[in-house]
């Protein structure tokens, strides 16, 4: 694949983060996502290298990657491991809200611990009744002697079988969606592991239950009201970036793998990648890994600037290249066969991972809306008449 | 406060598309800001007025209408 033109430092990184996935993530994801579950001293090693802090500023004991740096790192983890690169993204999600959106009471309180991986966090906003329709959700903070009393339940939590600290959205009395941190011995919370899911099997997904949860007022983040539109909204956007990214890498995992195997494997008296039908598909492919990490890129570009539409073209990034990756790992299974859908080979886990990818952090449905909602109001358009006129 | 409220009004319209926008309208109850929409009218204030927008600013009332984000901006900029 092309990485279009890194610096020599970008390119640098991206070596480390590929040997880094070679030999330790690579060799032992398929066992991972058969026994559901990532090892602790993979998530410790992982954690002791500085990656839990990988986005998180370096004032704060992270390692205060760029945009791209953290999209390459993204993309290599997702080829090793979709499911590693769940936990990192909701870790980081929980990170970046209170980066945000935090007092500094808070940022001191939870951001070099998050940076070293010391507490881990999960991010809860989706609930067993209400998926898309998250502004509706149906669990309830009430204040209560300077407490808050949590109730109700929230479901596909990833990372929350081990986090340390989860950041819930809940409804705030006659103020809408509030954001709070709630510990994990917080009284009244209880984390029940989700087994025998299509993908991200080791992605440590829980549901999560508050039955009269208490937490403290320190744990309220942000207002009450702008629980979803500021504080959730923030993190499904970085959310959505790091799919970006992650989709990338699982179509580069299945063109790697289709071109090993097709060089290998041979049938009817030649090498596979020698049959027309198969090139076609492996063409499709590096195409398909060229437009999602065009699209990646463009997202890292406008988010390292702060642009506007950076969180539009996450969206847009995300929506393709979720798509993108699912086509090709339908065809990666497809080109190895009998031996694609077993455990030996990766490609069985990329075709369950990619269509995870296609529901989490927004459906392709809700990305649909929103990219739609931006070309009806011709703000795409202008845009691109403005860059057009800027060229000129 | 005008060059400001211009800068506001010409952002909001390339999403809004209704010329007819009143300063003080409510684009919340209009129905025109979703969740996304919010969340670009902070990205637009910090980075076209050089302004952070904290957590106190985070009540819907700095930014329902084009002259409440003109405000929210004046006073980021120590201008009110």
């Amino acid at each position: 694949m092309s990485i279009f033109s890194l610096s020599e430092e970008d390119s640098a990184s991206l070596k480390n983060f590929r040997d880094y996935v070679d030999e330790v993530i690579f060799p032992c994801s398929n066992e991972w996502e058969e026994n559901e579950s990532i090892p602790d001293d993979i998530l410790n090693d992982f954690a002791d290298r500085g990656f839990m802090g990988a986005f998180i500023p370096k004032a704060w004991g992270g390692m205060g990657m760029n945009n791209l740096r953290f999209g390459l790192f993204c993309a290599e983890l997702a080829r090793g491991s979709v499911s590693l690169l769940s936990i990192l993204t909701v870790h980081n999600m929980t990170s970046q809200a209170i980066l945000r959106w935090g007092t500094e009471e808070q940022k001191k309180r939870w951001l070099p611990r998050l940076s070293k991986g010391v507490i881990r966090a999960a991010f809860a906003l989706t609930e067993p009744e209400i998926g898309s329709d998250a502004s509706n959700i149906t669990t309830r903070a009430v204040p209560q002697g300077g407490t808050y009393i949590l109730n109700g339940a929230k479901k596909w939590i990833s990372f929350s079988t081990k986090a340390d600290l989860i950041l819930v959205i809940a409804q705030y009395p006659e103020k809408g969606p509030a954001a709070f941190l709630v510990e994990r011995q917080a009284p009244g919370l209880s984390i029940t592991p989700m087994k025998g899911l299509l993908g991200f099997r080791a992605a440590e997904v829980g549901e999560v239950t508050f039955n009269d949860c208490k937490v403290g007022t320190d744990s309220l983040l942000a207002n009450p009201g702008g629980g979803f539109t500021y504080v959730a909204s923030h993190a499904l956007d970085h959310g959505r970036y790091c799919v970006g990214w992650g989709g990338t890498g699982v179509i580069r995992g299945c063109v790697e793998a289709c071109t090993e195997y097709t060089r290998t494997r041979h049938q009817f008296g030649r090498a596979l990648r020698s049959h027309q039908l198969i090139q076609a598909m492996v063409a499709d492919m590096a195409t398909d890994l060229e437009a999602a990490t065009s699209l990646a890129m463009r997202a890292a570009d406008s988010r390292e600037t702060m642009e506007p539409e950076s969180i539009m073209l996450s969206s847009i990034s995300k929506y393709f290249t979720s798509k993108a990756a699912l086509r090709a790992a339908t065809d990666a299974v497809q080109i190895h066969g009998g031996n694609g859908c077993g455990p030996d080979y990766p490609v069985q886990r990329y075709y369950r991972d990619a269509k995870v990818c296609e529901i989490i952090e927004g459906s392709s449905q809700m990305q649909q809306l929103m990219i739609s909602r931006e070309v009806f109001t011709g703000a795409l358009v202008r845009r691109q008449r403005r860059r057009q006129r800027d060229v000129r | 406060m005008e060059e400001i409220r211009t800068k506001v009004r010409e952002f909001v319209l390339k999403y809004v598309r209704d010329d007819d926008l009143g300063d003080n309208e409510n684009m919340f109850e209009l129905g025109y800001v979703n969740s996304l929409f919010a969340m670009q009218l902070v990205l637009f204030v910090e980075k076209e007025f050089g302004i952070t927008v904290n957590r106190s600013d985070l009540d819907f009332k700095n930014f329902r209408s084009i002259e409440a984000i003109t405000s929210l901006v004046a006073r980021g900029k120590g201008m009110l």
